[in-house]
């Protein structure tokens, strides 16, 4: 499990704070979303989390062990998936995948099978410059999980995909989550967090807005009506009723429905709620 | 140790899939092809000797079965031909008795060789041989061309592995190894170890060119001991380019500094020298000096290691400042 609490962050020491009072945890098992648009702070929360950043204020605990007293050897259980794809654009992808499996002290997935499981197989041997911003995007996934971390870090892993990849991409991580991995997700994409997230944190001006499950936040902010739309005289008319009045019941008796929806509010609606302004990359 | 390997490997596989690297690497030793041309036969493939008039006839006869002959007037001649830059003995004949004489500063192995060699070919015991002069003969421009070639050799498997680290901080790539297990010891080995290998490869290959083979066991140490040099010059770059253009303005500035603080010793009154000892680049052209000379170099070795390990610490904060690869390790 991952604890970060309290978690400040001041780049430039002058009490100007990127991020400030970030607390949550990511358990095993589960995946994390970290929502904001670009500068709301995703980025730096993920890096003092990851070590690049030193931590200033506030811990952050890998099973209840301060970062500050992690060794070298704990980058065996981490693995991190950059939002632009970095990789050594001379080597080919199975190089880099080989490359990177060698910096690690643990038993590693065979880079091959790995390629094979982003969609890169036939590409192995293609040196990555050669690779569409969307292959060397998997390239990046595929080298965060060389290690199988326990820890996976995912920084917008489904940018620039096209949809049937993005959905392989997304059983990818269902996949780390259900072998028991902690999943801490960046993105801006409301439709990703709440296709994979179990917990959703909206961040902004760095801090955090709003924290709870996907469905425990729709249904908060979401509208409890059901909009029935029925048929009457060849046209298409539409109702609204509260979900507990008993006159929905009656109505539906009472006319020929087509459809019926629930209120539901969608997390970028939600997002505009809480902080009152558009999710915007 | 299996990273730090793995790390050397992609590293020479990176530099060896880059056109300029390539380049880079062999200009010296096109630099030393340049050179012999410049200075004429200093590689000798055939054994020389030169002999004066004293010397009979016959005796000549002989030795052109051996060797390549060349003649001049007198012993006065002779003496100043034995002492240029090239490895050549000269025969005389004194007093009834041959006489070899070689330069003073050549290796021990050349003496007896050119003795052993003469005495066979002229069918007497070993003739003597006199050593006439201890002082270096070669010419400044030949010592200070050396210099240069040497020490842009060694420049070279620096600079490159520099523009490497250059390339990995462009793409950010640096981060994902930040987020492995390779520790920032493990990373500055991984880059200096090649650079080594290229410097040595780079050293070798200018040695041989310039027929120096019997020093190349004393430039090959030089490279060995410029370890921190090319540590030096790998994160200065690194540090001061985050892109590869900036890499090529940083080189502008580095590469003039790191050949010429050495050199421009020559220049300068001897009372002022000791301002060029915390310089590495000053004892790198004392060695090669010494090492023309075929004099014995190791207090200036030494002075390598230490003054460029002085300089490899500073050089080393403000690459950990500049690209905060480790925040905690």
């Amino acid at each position: 499990m991952i604890t970060v609490n309290s978690v400040y962050h001041d780049y430039g020491g002058k009490g100007n704070y990127a991020v400030s009072d970030i607390s949550f945890s990511v358990e095993s098992g589960k995946i994390f979303g970290f929502l904001g648009p670009s500068g709301a702070g995703k980025s730096t929360v993920q890096n003092i989390m990851t070590g690049l950043i030193p931590l200033q204020r506030g811990e952050v605990l890998y099973d209840g062990r301060s970062i500050k007293a992690l060794k070298t050897k704990f980058f065996n259980q981490i693995g991190v998936s950059f939002e632009q794809p970095n990789v050594y654009a001379k080597l080919t992808g199975y190089e880099n995948l080989k490359y990177f499996a060698a910096l690690f002290s643990v038993p590693t997935h065979n880079p091959m099978e790995l390629l094979d499981r982003v969609g890169l197989r036939d590409s192995a041997h293609k040196k990555a410059l050669e690779y569409s911003k969307g292959m060397r995007q998997r390239l990046t996934l595929a080298r965060a999980l060389i290690n199988k971390p326990k820890y996976l870090f995912l920084d917008e892993p489904t940018s620039g995909l096209d949809p049937s990849t993005a959905a392989s991409v997304r059983e990818l991580i269902r996949e780390q989550r259900d072998g028991g991995a902690a999943v801490f997700l960046t993105t801006h994409s409301m439709a990703l967090a709440d296709s994979l997230c179990d917990t959703v944190a909206f961040l902004d001006n760095g801090k955090i807005a709003a924290m709870d499950s996907p469905e425990v936040l729709k249904r908060h902010y979401g509208k409890r009506l059901v909009t029935v739309v029925y048929n009457e005289a060849g046209n298409e008319r539409s109702e609204s009723f509260d979900m507990n009045d008993r006159a929905l019941a009656e109505f539906l008796l009472s006319v020929n429905p087509i459809k019926i929806h629930s209120q539901e509010a969608t997390l970028e609606e939600i997002f505009l709620c809480v902080t009152g302004r558009e999710l915007k990359s | 140790m299996k990273s730090i390997i793995m790390t050397i490997v992609r590293e020479l596989k990176l530099i060896f899939r880059d056109g300029i690297t390539i380049y880079l690497t062999i200009s010296p030793a096109v630099l030393a092809l340049i050179f012999i041309f410049v200075f004429g036969s200093v590689q000798e493939s055939n054994i020389s000797l030169t002999v004066d008039k004293s010397l009979p006839q016959d005796l000549v006869t002989k030795l052109e079965s051996v060797a390549d002959i060349e003649y001049v007037d007198n012993l006065e001649r002779l003496k100043e031909r034995v002492s240029g830059v090239d490895s050549i003995a000269g025969v005389t004949m004194e007093d009834g008795n041959i006489r070899l004489i070689v330069e003073g500063n050549e290796a021990q192995g050349f003496a007896e060789s050119r003795q052993k060699l003469v005495s066979a070919a002229l069918d007497t015991e070993l003739i003597p041989y006199t050593a006439e002069t201890v002082e270096a003969q070669a010419s400044l421009a030949y010592t200070i061309s050396m210099a240069c070639i040497f020490l842009l050799a060694l420049f070279i498997g620096g600079s490159s592995f520099g523009l490497s680290g250059v390339s990995e901080r462009e793409s950010g790539v640096i981060r994902a190894v930040s987020v492995s297990p390779m520790t920032l010891g493990g990373y500055v080995i991984s880059k200096i170890i090649p650079s080594l290998l290229l410097g040595m490869i780079g050293v070798s290959a200018c040695t041989l060119i310039m027929g120096r083979v019997d020093a190349l066991p004393q430039f090959l140490l030089l490279a060995l001991c410029s370890v921190f040099v090319s540590g030096m010059i790998i994160f200065l770059i690194v540090a001061f380019a985050g892109n590869q253009i900036a890499a090529v303005g940083v080189l502008k500035i580095v590469m003039p500094l790191f050949l010429m603080v050495g050199i421009s010793a020559v220049f300068i009154p001897e009372r002022w020298i000791f301002l060029y000892y915390v310089f590495p680049m000053y004892w790198q052209y004392a060695v090669i000096d010494t090492v023309i000379s075929n004099g014995e170099a190791t207090f200036q070795f030494l002075m390598i290691l230490v003054t460029g390990f002085a300089w490899f610490i500073p050089v080393m904060i403000v690459f950990t400042k500049k690209v905060k690869m480790k925040a905690w390790r």
